[in-house]
């Protein structure tokens, strides 16, 4: 089996992160911070070391910053009730994922808020002052990092600065879902005031475990409110964080997983990115040269995570991808890929694209056989 | 036995003093809240009478807002420190 869906999830993960995940449900897996034994300590202990250990990931000032949520999409949410009030507009960009549009076009259907979608060019850089479309009700801006139907990466430090200069308090939430253990992130340097990122992609933890990091000191709002193991005389959640954003049991052993998935690829990250793009390279090489083919990427690599798309003219994507399963065994992802906006932006709604996303488990002889077997697949 | 007891309003703000206390060597126990002095469900830190100049020191830069009680009898606990 040849596995070419890590922007889906990556897989398989790392040894380190299943023996600490069976470790954790094996030996300690207490509620963390909710009694006094010892089992539940050393849960909160865990706890906190893989918040500081994402603190310093992210380069976080307070690890206290570091909301652990069950995936970004939940993070995105989070951001959106934590910040807005009726009136609002919010800024868009144009290749952005329905976790962060879905809740976006209910509360504009509701008549909550209003949306404006910053322009792009055709492979969904963003290019330009976007301070343009920027109102005076604009609470707060969106950019996806990178994307997760072509891999274009957004320079959101320079999009950041561009808001922050125009008015600093318009807010900005950076979606790293596909950036997040790829690329350096430094939130200080960037100075965004949200960034939603997800454990089970590229800092390879499992699934169910992603996190917030609020980056800002303005006045928020609850988003989730619920037992703490704080306060428990109180039936107000407390102001104090990280206890004022996260309520319930958390989830231990995806947290656990996340920290060794972080340590991982930590000292590496640089080096898998490069393998990453050599594959790309390769990739972008083999489908250029197939008749009917047409692929959807940054068109240059210092703009590119290691997710690409293509469509061919007569084989629709759906057909393509069974092929590569049925005949070849071979993982990719088809269709719209949760992300209708960035097909519009470039160019492939309805029908959509077959994805091709590598990993760090990603070998040679992976594209060697993929590229073997759209060659054939793509003789018509 | 008389000792102190360190009460801070979250689990995190305790792993954070424990981490801070044991890297500088101080001898603590991280346990459950006493009813006398919390109704919290979670954990403080008790540590023995001849820390308390350095584990004031000691965490003078944690933001968060400090409580230390001492333990005289059983069951009894007078405040001391209040930041």
């Amino acid at each position: 089996m040849i596995y070419l869906d890590n922007a889906a999830t990556s897989y398989p993960k790392p040894q380190s992160v299943i023996k600490a995940v069976a470790d954790c449900l094996q030996s300690y897996c207490a509620n963390p911070g909710r009694s006094g034994h010892r089992l539940a300590i050393e849960a909160a202990r865990r706890v906190f070391e893989v918040r500081e250990t994402v603190a310093e990931f992210f380069n976080v000032k307070d690890s206290c910053n570091v909301i652990f949520t069950s995936n970004a999409t939940m993070a995105i949410n989070c951001a959106f009730a934590a910040i807005l009030e009726d009136g609002d507009n919010v800024v868009v960009s144009s290749m952005e994922h329905n976790a962060v549009m879905r809740p976006l076009r209910y509360l504009e259907k509701e008549g909550k808020i209003t949306l404006s979608f910053i322009k792009s060019e055709s492979n969904g850089i963003i290019k330009g002052d976007i301070t343009k479309i920027i109102q005076p009700s604009t609470r707060i801006v969106v950019i996806n990092h990178a994307s997760n139907v072509n891999g274009v990466v957004q320079d959101i430090a320079k999009i950041t600065a561009n808001v922050k200069e125009y008015n600093p308090s318009v807010a900005v939430l950076i979606d790293a879902s596909q950036t997040a253990g790829v690329l350096p992130i430094n939130i200080q340097s960037i100075g965004c005031d949200f960034l939603a990122f997800t454990g089970h992609k590229a800092l390879y933890g499992p699934q169910g475990i992603g996190g917030l990091i609020i980056n800002t000191t303005e006045p928020l709002k609850p988003f989730i409110m619920g037992g703490t193991g704080s306060k428990s005389e109180s039936q107000y959640q407390p102001e104090f964080l990280p206890d004022k954003y996260e309520s319930g049991t958390l989830n231990l052993p995806g947290i656990v997983g996340l920290g060794l998935g972080i340590e991982y690829v930590k000292p590496g990250m640089e080096k898998i990115h490069a393998e990453e793009m050599k594959h790309i390279e390769k990739l972008i090489e083999c489908l250029s040269g197939i008749k009917g083919i047409t692929t959807y990427w940054s068109n240059s690599f210092e703009h590119q995570t290691g997710v690409i798309s293509f469509s061919h003219e007569l084989i629709s994507c759906s057909e393509i991808g069974q092929r590569l399963n049925d005949e070849y065994s071979i993982c990719v992802r088809v269709g719209l890929h949760c992300a209708p906006l960035a097909h519009e932006t470039i160019g492939s709604y309805p029908d959509g694209t077959v994805r091709v996303s590598v990993g760090a488990f990603t070998k040679d002889s992976d594209i060697d056989a993929f590229c073997k077997a759209i060659e054939r697949i793509a003789k018509v | 036995m008389n000792y102190y007891i360190l009460l801070l309003p979250s689990v995190h703000d305790v792993m954070k003093a424990e981490k801070i206390l044991l890297n500088a060597g101080v001898n603590l126990n991280v346990i459950a809240t006493p009813r006398e002095i919390s109704h919290n469900c979670g954990v403080v830190i008790r540590f023995e009478l001849s820390n308390l100049n350095e584990v004031f020191s000691l965490l003078s830069e944690l933001p968060a807002e400090k409580k230390i009680f001492r333990k005289t009898n059983e069951n009894m606990y007078q405040e001391v420190i209040k930041e």
